[in-house]
């Protein structure tokens, strides 16, 4: 399942910067795992991928580096910055909030609405 | 960026930095990047399909040379490990999405990368266009609004102007004889002196030789200034030979229409003409009559002097404010030939002639009160508007371009340039932004005008500095509010002078009545009155003002002869002496009217001394 292009601008970034928080990434391989890890859903092409790469580089969130692959080929790496990291908690605490509101409506299963926790 | 070998962690230098920009490309000795990148994707050996999309993808972004080789090498370096990965050409043209869509993204998120210089000479830049953009959309607005609307003539304002005289039967008309008596004058009346009136000066053969060449003018002169109505009209044509007989030059005149039906502006046929003859008449009038009180001609004298009360009231018939000023002019030179004939001559004229003189004398101008009459100011700035202004209909309009092609020509500060040259049309719309609308205009200029109307009736004792004057001065000191009232500018002069002349003329007519007084008095009694209240009733219905004061006019018997005379500027009564000279060999006619010209009081270096108003200060 492909998700809609509004709520990918959401998601996109703080999956390339989850992504990023484990360890540097060059753009083919984040391609890769993000559709490999979210199942297809956060699957984007090329022409999604790499300018988000260049506004998340552009906020310093991120910054890249070449370097030499094993293969001899200079790649573009990734890497996340300390603000990208703190960006990262601070947009992890919204979507945690977004999903447990969802799953308090019933969109979203395995929930419980603060009121019936409360109770 | 910055290059590192697998698993060390690079950091990116601001040298590297740099070399990303326009200033990397040079160092590198690149001056387009086009070669390099095709270059990277050749050597890449990508499949055409996706060498193809890179070169396109990056050509469409239209960064730096830099940046483009970088998203190049980035774009080169992604599909080499899709390839590697096992993925086909086609899967990877499909997984890539839209080329133009990633360009423009690809660029957008560029731009935000770059340095905080580029930055802002990048928004300076977007925002004088956009300035300038808005500034030429606002040109082009003001372009139609100017060129778009036209004025509408609606109003002959000289036909209406000319109508009461044109109502005139034209047998009864003075003008027509007027303009014959000067068409026949042997030159115009010579400059003479009152020593020159003498038979015994080297001038006087002269002078009598020049009035007896003109005795058939003056003879017209008399005829015409008998005449109740002057009957002249303002007329578009061109009358070249009263031009010629007046010395005037045609130049000038050719741009108005030739006919009064053709709406002709009121501004521009308030021709000066009649003034300068009924001036001219007047003159020679009051040298007759001098002449004539030497040779003891008593009834051509009192013909003369009647004949020039005559053409004070014509010259306020024209019903313009320069008529009236030349009125007061001639009523002015009346009234100096009076007092000067009854100061010389005492005995020339009886009281039978005396009389009736006096009476014309206190009616002089038309009535008891003079009275400057602005309403040709008004008819000619009225006209102005219509011609200069579009008509909305409810008293408003916008200026027109041809407004700001106008000038006025004339000597010294009377010419005035027009805002802007004929050719630089294209200047019109941006000075015409700064240019006040008509209403606005219209208030400014009425609102003056009412003030210089009352400040004109204020009598010279109770005046103070004008504040017409010095809001005129304001406006022509700022060449902003002189652009933005152009019109008042253009057509507002300096009245403060009217008003003076206009004080000035009453004292002289008040003085010759109380000098006339006067001499019937000694006539009866023998010797001259102890003071001026001797003289009423019987001789004078009340002592009038002194102009400087408002108090009883000044009297003294010095030496057995009568002194009449006004404090003067200085509002101090000095003894009826004259201000001492400032220069050797001062004239007394300059002491004189140093003492009469009005300053407010408080003015430093006020002459001392009074002005003397009878007998005739003479050298």
């Amino acid at each position: 399942m492909r998700i809609e292009r509004e709520l990918m601008r959401g998601a996109g970034p703080v999956a390339v910067l989850k992504l990023l928080e484990r360890r540097e990434m060059y753009g083919y391989e984040l391609v890769e795992a993000l559709a490999r890890r979210s199942d297809g859903v956060l699957a984007m092409g090329q022409s999604t991928l790499y300018p988000m790469l260049y506004n998340l580089e552009a906020k310093g969130l991120i910054e890249s580096f070449e370097r030499t692959a094993p293969s001899g080929r200079d790649r573009r790496y990734y890497r996340i910055t300390k603000r990208g990291r703190t960006q990262l908690a601070h947009t992890a605490a919204h979507w945690q909030a977004v999903v447990q509101a969802m799953q308090a409506l019933g969109i979203v299963p395995g929930g419980v609405s603060p009121r019936e926790a409360g109770a | 960026m910055s290059t590192a070998p697998h698993g060390e962690e690079p950091t990116l230098s601001h040298f590297h930095r740099v070399l990303c920009t326009p200033v990397g490309d040079l160092l590198h000795g690149r001056i387009g990047p086009r070669a390099t990148i095709r270059q990277v994707v050749n050597e890449a050996a990508l499949p055409a399909a996706l060498a193809e999309l890179v070169l396109r993808v990056v050509g469409k972004t239209r960064l730096w040379a830099g940046e483009k080789l970088a998203v190049a090498q980035e774009l080169v370096a992604h599909f080499q490990d899709g390839l590697e990965a096992g993925a086909s050409e086609n899967d990877l043209l499909v997984s890539f999405g839209n080329a133009k869509q990633a360009a423009r993204l690809i660029r957008r998120a560029k731009l935000r990368g770059r340095p905080l210089a580029w930055k802002f000479v990048h928004l300076t830049k977007r925002t004088v266009q956009v300035i300038f953009a808005l500034l030429l959309v606002a040109y082009g607005v003001q372009a139609v609004r100017l060129y778009r609307h036209s004025p509408k003539v609606t109003r002959n304002y000289v036909a209406e102007w000319n109508a009461p005289s044109l109502a005139v039967p034209e047998a009864e008309r003075a003008w027509p004889i007027y303009r014959t008596a000067v068409l026949g004058q042997h030159g115009d009346v010579p400059a003479y002196e009152m020593a020159d009136l003498d038979p015994a000066s080297p001038n006087w053969a002269a002078l009598n030789t020049y009035i007896a060449d003109n005795d058939s003018t003056l003879e017209l002169c008399r005829r015409a200034a008998a005449m109740p109505q002057l009957g002249a009209v303002l007329d578009a044509k061109v009358d070249s030979d009263l031009l010629q007989a007046l010395g005037f030059a045609e130049a000038g005149r050719s741009s108005v229409p030739a006919s009064v039906s053709d709406n002709p502006d009121f501004g521009a046929v308030q021709s000066p003409l009649q003034c300068t003859a009924l001036r001219r008449v007047g003159r020679l009038l009051a040298l007759d009559a001098r002449i004539a009180a030497v040779g003891g001609d008593a009834q051509r004298t009192a013909a003369d002097i009647d004949a020039l009360h005559g053409v004070v009231d014509h010259a306020f018939q024209l019903r313009l404010l320069i008529g009236d000023l030349v009125g007061l002019a001639i009523g002015n030179l009346t009234c100096d030939a009076v007092r000067s004939i009854l100061y010389s001559y005492p005995s020339l004229l009886s009281d039978a002639a005396l009389k009736p003189l006096a009476h014309r004398l206190a009616v002089l101008g038309g009535g008891p009160e003079l009275r400057l009459n602005f309403a040709s100011e008004y008819a000619a700035f009225d006209d102005t508007l219509q011609r200069y202004y579009t008509d909305d209909g409810r008293g408003d309009g916008l200026p027109t371009a041809e407004l700001m092609w106008k000038g006025r020509d004339g000597p010294g500060d009377f010419a005035v340039r027009p805002p802007i040259g004929s050719q630089t049309k294209a200047g019109a719309p941006v000075m015409s932004i700064l240019l006040a609308s008509r209403q606005e205009v219209n208030a400014q200029f009425r609102d003056w005008m009412a003030r210089v109307e009352s400040e004109a009736q204020v009598p010279l004792w109770e005046r103070g500095p004008s504040e017409v004057e010095h809001a005129l001065e304001q406006l022509h000191s700022s060449p902003l509010q002189k652009l933005r009232y152009y019109p008042i500018s253009l057509l507002f002069p300096s009245y403060a002078r009217c008003a003076e002349l206009f004080e000035r003329t009453r004292q002289a007519r008040d003085a010759t009545l109380v000098a006339t007084a006067l001499e019937l008095y000694r006539r009866q009694a023998g010797a001259w009155p102890e003071s001026l209240n001797d003289l009423t009733p019987q001789f004078l219905p009340q002592v009038p003002p002194d102009r400087y004061d408002g108090k009883p006019l000044k009297y003294r018997v010095i030496d057995g002869q009568p002194v009449l005379y006004s404090i003067g500027v200085n509002r101090i009564d000095d003894g009826g002496r004259l201000p001492e000279p400032r220069k050797p060999n001062e004239k007394s006619v300059e002491r004189n009217q140093r003492a009469r010209e009005w300053l407010p009081v408080g003015t430093p270096g006020l002459p001392d001394g009074d002005w003397i108003l009878w007998p005739p200060v003479e050298e």
